[in-house]
């Protein structure tokens, strides 16, 4: 007890005293350290191997690399610079870009080429769209029924209703719109698709649950129709949509329903697939 | 009439590259008047009807890498363009005759295309150029390269370019072109034949691109910092700190684009080597032809000696820095394998001295910026510093002072 006393009297001493002590049997207990480390790590792993096989067994399940696993690839798009040679053999002109008073709301998601699921004809039905919008063959079926809808030319630079259109073979200064028609002559673009809630809907698409996408899809798309307009409802006489009316010539109204292009419709008709398909329900 | 008349004669005499240009039309349109005959096959664009779909502006899909693929082609533009005489079929030689089209080969450029050259009556293709580029440095037969994707295609360069006539090149008179094509269908009377031959000549007269275009073009894989990586070479946005972009930027006339340099007159674009080939016009042999540039429209540096042509045009970069650094890098490792290449290259390549005016660089740089840090630092100090001061001034002198007396230090 004295000796301790002495000792805590002393701290100077007594800490230089410990300090070279640890130093002298450092290498030797290290020794016993790397000595025993493999023992005690393999008699973990023993523990771990009989009490918690599912540890090993998660462990050894890895995922599959997808073909895009870059996460920076999408940011990679943003930064892209358009390169100098426009990548394009044949030069694109102004008719390609264009714009339009009232651009398609469907593009924002479903870009500038919408269709891709019919390859026979996803490039036809593409540059009908050039100058016919969606909804002329999208929402046939959803057209209000207690007002009258016709089609008519809507000027691509003013917005205006009109029947002065300039061009031919998709390259016109207008574009062809579901008008709705009502009793006191007041004419609208019928629009099946609220800009405002699609809007709204990739503001908070984040915070869904895949359930309520799912749910909010549909209810985006409620006025869309099952089945677009077919190719051969268009191009034959008397059809869907009245050629003459909307101001073609004759002998181009001849031509869209001449058996030119039905021949090249009802040749694809047996290709056709329709969006949805019915299980037996009807 | 008449003046407009005297004055374009009175141009034409003090312009003697226009009348030596004229001379020269003439004796190529009598070269045409014989071997003319020859060329037959003049197809009318569009006789296989492709137009009945492919005039629609939107026409066109995704394609399975997403890449957005435009299948319209504007006839009037086609027409102006140098291939313009070319039906489809010509380049689009497969899956044209089932529609939809399934089974379309990729254009191939060493296609022959059934149109006769006039020099040799032999079928015409791009083989020839075609073969020059795949041996060059751009080009994929090279087989060292180990990422072939990266390596440019006739169409990563080129697109289908409109014919340029003479109206613009010297001065911007259409009647020149009116009266040169005028004297040409003395004997050649089909106008469209003449014409034809005509923009051939006027278009190939001149360089097409703006030089500001070419920097675009060749940056556009150049300054890829991951791409050239891969290749072991280095990005070159230091060449936008070099006097040459600034003059190119400003549109000085002739000012040095990147082919002025590394294609100079005498040397080809699709026949480009790494510098180490002596067949390079910046092999160290060969740079102070190259710097002079004589023969040139623009003789730059008549006077460019070996040592002013060994300075370097692009700043050290990356190379120089890794070759500095003689960091290992594990050889074998996919990932690694463009460091390493890098770093292998960058040894070969670069001299000691080199490294040593590397360093010499690197340790200016880091002084100036130590220098201007603390400069700036030490300035926001001392303000923070008298700001301080001054409040506490302010507060005391508030606090003991009474508003009659002034405030002395």
């Amino acid at each position: 007890m004295l000796e301790q006393d002495s000792q805590k009297n002393n701290k100077n001493h007594g800490r230089l005293h410990r300090i070279i002590h640890f130093i002298k049997v450092l290498p030797q207990n290290m020794l016993k350290v790397i000595y025993l480390l493999p023992f005690f790590l393999f008699g973990l792993w023993l523990l771990q191997m009989v009490y918690f096989p599912k540890v090993e067994f998660k462990q050894r399940v890895t995922i599959v690399k997808p073909i895009i696993d870059d996460v920076a690839f999408f940011r990679k798009m943003l930064e892209t610079k358009p390169a100098a040679a426009k990548g394009y053999f044949h030069t694109p002109d102004e008719y390609v870009t264009q714009g339009e008073h009232y651009p398609p709301l469907c593009s924002n998601c479903h870009g500038s080429y919408p269709h891709s699921k019919e390859k026979k004809i996803r490039s036809m039905l593409n540059f009908h769209s050039g100058f016919i919008a969606c909804a002329v063959c999208h929402a046939h079926e959803k057209m209000p029924e207690n007002a009258k809808v016709s089609f008519s030319w809507v000027d691509r630079e003013t917005g205006t209703i009109t029947t002065q259109v300039e061009g031919e073979y998709g390259k016109y200064s207008a574009k062809i719109f579901p008008l709705k028609i009502h009793k006191n002559g007041l004419r609208e673009i019928f629009q099946p698709v609220s800009a405002e809630a699609a809007q709204e809907f990739i503001r908070l698409k984040q915070h869904f649950t895949p359930d309520q996408i799912a749910e909010a899809k549909i209810k985006l798309h409620g006025n869309i129709s099952q089945k677009p307009v077919n190719c051969s409802e268009c191009h034959v006489k008397d059809g869907y949509m009245n050629f003459a009316d909307l101001g073609f010539t004759p002998n181009r109204v001849r031509h869209l329903i001449s058996t030119e292009v039905v021949g090249l419709v009802e040749k694809y008709k047996s290709f056709y697939m329709p969006n949805e398909i019915d299980f037996g329900k009807k | 009439m008449t003046i407009i008349a005297t004055n374009y004669k009175e141009h034409l005499v003090r312009s003697l590259t226009v009348q030596t240009i004229a001379i020269f039309f003439a004796a190529v349109c009598m070269l045409f008047a014989v071997q003319g005959l020859h060329a037959s096959s003049e197809a009318l664009p569009d006789s296989e009807n492709c137009l009945y779909c492919h005039r629609y502006p939107q026409m066109g899909r995704y394609d399975e890498n997403g890449k957005k693929r435009i299948f319209y082609v504007n006839e009037r533009i086609f027409a102006k363009s140098v291939h313009g005489k070319l039906s489809c079929k010509s380049c689009h030689v497969s899956g044209l005759d089932q529609i939809p089209h399934t089974d379309i080969k990729k254009v191939d450029c060493t296609t022959k295309c059934h149109i006769k050259e006039p020099s040799t009556n032999q079928e015409f293709s791009h083989a020839n150029v075609v073969l020059k580029m795949e041996t060059s440095v751009h080009g994929r037969r090279n087989k060292d390269n180990p990422y072939p994707e990266d390596l440019p295609d006739c169409k990563s360069c080129h697109d289908n370019p409109l014919y340029a006539t003479l109206d613009g090149m010297w001065c911007d008179n259409e009647a020149l072109s009116n009266e040169t094509l005028a004297r040409c269908t003395v004997c050649h009377v089909r106008k469209e034949w003449a014409e034809s031959f005509y923009t051939h000549f006027t278009h190939r007269m001149r360089k097409k691109r703006a030089q500001k275009d070419i920097v675009q073009l060749c940056t556009g894989c150049h300054e890829d910092r991951e791409k050239m990586n891969r290749h072991g070479l280095e990005s070159i946005e230091t060449y936008k700190d070099t006097y040459h972009w600034k003059q190119v930027k400003y549109k000085v006339e002739n000012a040095p684009d990147c082919l002025t340099c590394h294609v100079p007159v005498g040397h080809s674009t699709h026949e480009m080597y790494a510098q180490t080939d002596p067949r390079s016009p910046l092999h160290m042999n060969n740079r102070v032809s190259t710097c002079s540039h004589q023969g040139g429209i623009q003789v730059c540096h008549p006077g460019a000696t070996p040592e002013f042509a060994m300075g370097r045009v692009h700043a050290y970069g990356a190379k120089a820095e890794l070759a500095a650094a003689e960091t290992t890098i594990k050889i074998g490792d996919d990932t690694d394998k463009s460091k390493s290449l890098v770093q292998i290259r960058a040894k070969k390549e670069i001299s000691d001295k080199e490294i040593f005016h590397y360093e010499v660089l690197r340790y200016l740089t880091l002084i100036y910026k130590v220098l201007i840090g603390s400069t700036i630092g030490f300035m926001c100090l001392h303000q923070f510093l008298d700001y301080r001061r001054t409040r506490k001034r302010m507060k005391h002198s508030h606090h003991s002072s009474h508003p009659e007396k002034e405030d002395k230090i």
